[in-house]
């Protein structure tokens, strides 16, 4: 067996995906961005007018890949503003039956379209993203309000990064990370163990295996952001960067994460196989020891 | 005997034990400018260029600021008063994100620089800059920007300046990862830094400190 966390693990099911559990046993969510700064889709950011033919395009070639691996996807969805997250929301909720993380710098404009979300019946596949150390208590109130049910919880403290840290960020003193999604009526959590830059991956490797040890919630992280600070990748060699990011989101795999936010959507071409690849290997850690999978659609039965 | 250099190097490798070394060194009567100059702002440029070589990473360059400042408030309490006096002002935060390292980074080396700076920390509106620094009389707003929306925001503060008529009480400089010198001129900054370094080069210049 590869990598089993001693304590009991958390599985929750948002939409029809399943997230979390020991290695091997549910694939990886693999959760691709659209309508981020400098996506080629966006036509009016404050508005929210898009260009729908790239957009769905890249939302169907996910939901594609996601079938044809067996490692479930989300789309994350982020906008300026409330107006702008609502058109997407829309839009996205059209095109794919994945589930959608309302993403946006701005508070006001996540809760305006989680409001929205839940009045048009979205309440099951939406996903808050995110409640982080700088929520207030306003927002996590009307959080509450909204009735959604899903949150990403940011572990991302600016000035520490251990796994010691992520986990006093989520369940230590004060008004920890767990408490919030509490009183927001958050039932579902993926916690978010962030990192800055491709070397700090390794404290999110670390902080995934301690909050899956500890507390036996989802875990995942978003290589993508940290990815975009290696300058020089693409000087090492021709599409080394797509083959990278691929690497770094399997090697968080290989740490336990849950879920992973990829990127830009347009990347799952490079991404889906190769967490697929690893999931299979994981699987079949298990599978070799007696394990039978209660999905046959998980990429050890499908990619091969 | 503790040595300036043990100070450097402590904090050059990132190494917590970096306050006891100061602490020592002010016990053993060495001068706090000299350690906080020849000791914490060497060490963390010796720090910066492990980061430039790509010998140290992001997570460095946050724990060995965070190190400093400890060091910075021990021995700043052992500083002559006239070096505490007729302080040049500089206001400092991030426009519209949360992201603060760089900004930390240029606080701490201004205030070791001789600057009294008021660091008014992240997420900020154009008007926070404004308020605060006709509150403290403050000779320079230093505005770090790192999300390309925070953009915008920097020419509502040059508009909030020019409108209030306090533009030429103020320089104005800018620095950060979607900054660039053109845009930088382009929009009426007094001055654009790519690094630290040439952050706190650009304060001084633009203020006559030497």
């Amino acid at each position: 067996m590869l990598l089993r966390f001693k304590s009991q693990q958390r599985v929750f099911r948002i939409a029809d995906v399943k997230v979390g559990g020991q290695p091997g046993e549910n694939p990886a969510v693999l959760v691709g961005t659209i309508f981020h700064e400098g996506d080629k889709a966006v036509i009016d950011p404050v508005k929210g007018v898009i260009d729908k033919g790239k957009a769905e395009a890249a939302l169907l070639r996910q939901d594609e890949l996601s079938k044809s691996t067996g490692n479930p996807c989300m789309v994350d969805v982020v906008g300026r503003t409330g107006k702008a997250l609502i058109n997407y929301l829309d839009f996205v909720s059209d095109v794919t039956d994945a589930p959608i993380l309302v993403d946006s710098p701005s508070p006001e404009a996540r809760i305006e379209a989680c409001r929205h979300a839940v009045e048009v019946g979205l309440e099951k596949r939406i996903i808050y993203n995110s409640i982080s150390p700088d929520s207030s208590l306003r927002e996590v109130e009307t959080l509450k309000e909204t009735g959604v049910e899903s949150a990403v919880l940011l572990a991302f403290s600016e000035c520490e990064f251990s796994p010691e840290e992520k986990l006093k960020l989520l369940s230590g003193e004060g008004e920890p990370l767990l408490l919030k999604a509490e009183k927001a009526g958050v039932r579902n959590v993926l916690v978010d163990v962030s990192l800055l830059d491709v070397a700090s991956m390794a404290y999110a490797a670390e902080s995934i295996m301690a909050v899956k040890e500890a507390l036996g919630l989802p875990s995942g992280c978003s290589p993508a952001n940290a990815f975009d600070t290696w300058r020089r990748v693409n000087e090492l060699a021709p599409r080394a960067k797509r083959t990278c990011l691929a690497s770094l989101c399997v090697f968080a795999r290989c740490f336990g994460a849950d879920f992973i936010l990829y990127g830009p959507v347009r990347l799952a071409e490079a991404v889906f196989p190769a967490c697929a690849m690893a999931d299979a290997i994981f699987t079949y850690s298990l599978v070799k020891e007696g394990y039978e999978p209660e999905d046959k659609n998980t990429p050890l039965y499908k990619i091969f | 005997m503790a040595d300036v250099s043990d100070l450097r190097k402590a904090i050059a490798d990132i190494r917590e034990d970096a306050e006891e070394v100061a602490r020592r060194l002010l016990e053993e009567g060495v001068d706090p400018v000299k350690i906080i100059e020849e000791g914490v702002v060497k060490g963390l440029y010796d720090l910066g260029g492990k980061f430039e070589r790509r010998q140290a990473f992001i997570p460095d360059l946050v724990k060995g600021s965070r190190i400093a400042k400890k060091c910075i408030e021990l021995v700043e309490k052992a500083l002559p008063r006239e070096k505490a006096g007729a302080k040049r002002k500089v206001v400092i935060g991030t426009l519209l994100s949360k992201h603060n390292i760089g900004k930390n980074l240029v606080s701490t080396f201004l205030a070791i620089n001789g600057f009294e700076v008021y660091d008014l920390g992240e997420n900020l509106e154009p008007w926070t800059f404004y308020e605060k620094a006709e509150e403290v009389g403050a000779d320079l707003i230093a505005v770090s920007i790192v999300f390309t929306p925070a953009l915008t925001k920097f020419e509502e503060l040059i508009r909030i300046l020019k409108e209030m008529g306090v533009r030429d009480k103020y320089k104005v400089i800018v620095g950060g990862a979607v900054t660039s010198k053109e845009w930088a001129e382009s929009v009426g900054a007094d001055g654009w830094a790519p690094d630290v370094e040439g952050a706190v080069k650009l304060a001084k210049d633009l203020l006559g400190v030497s």
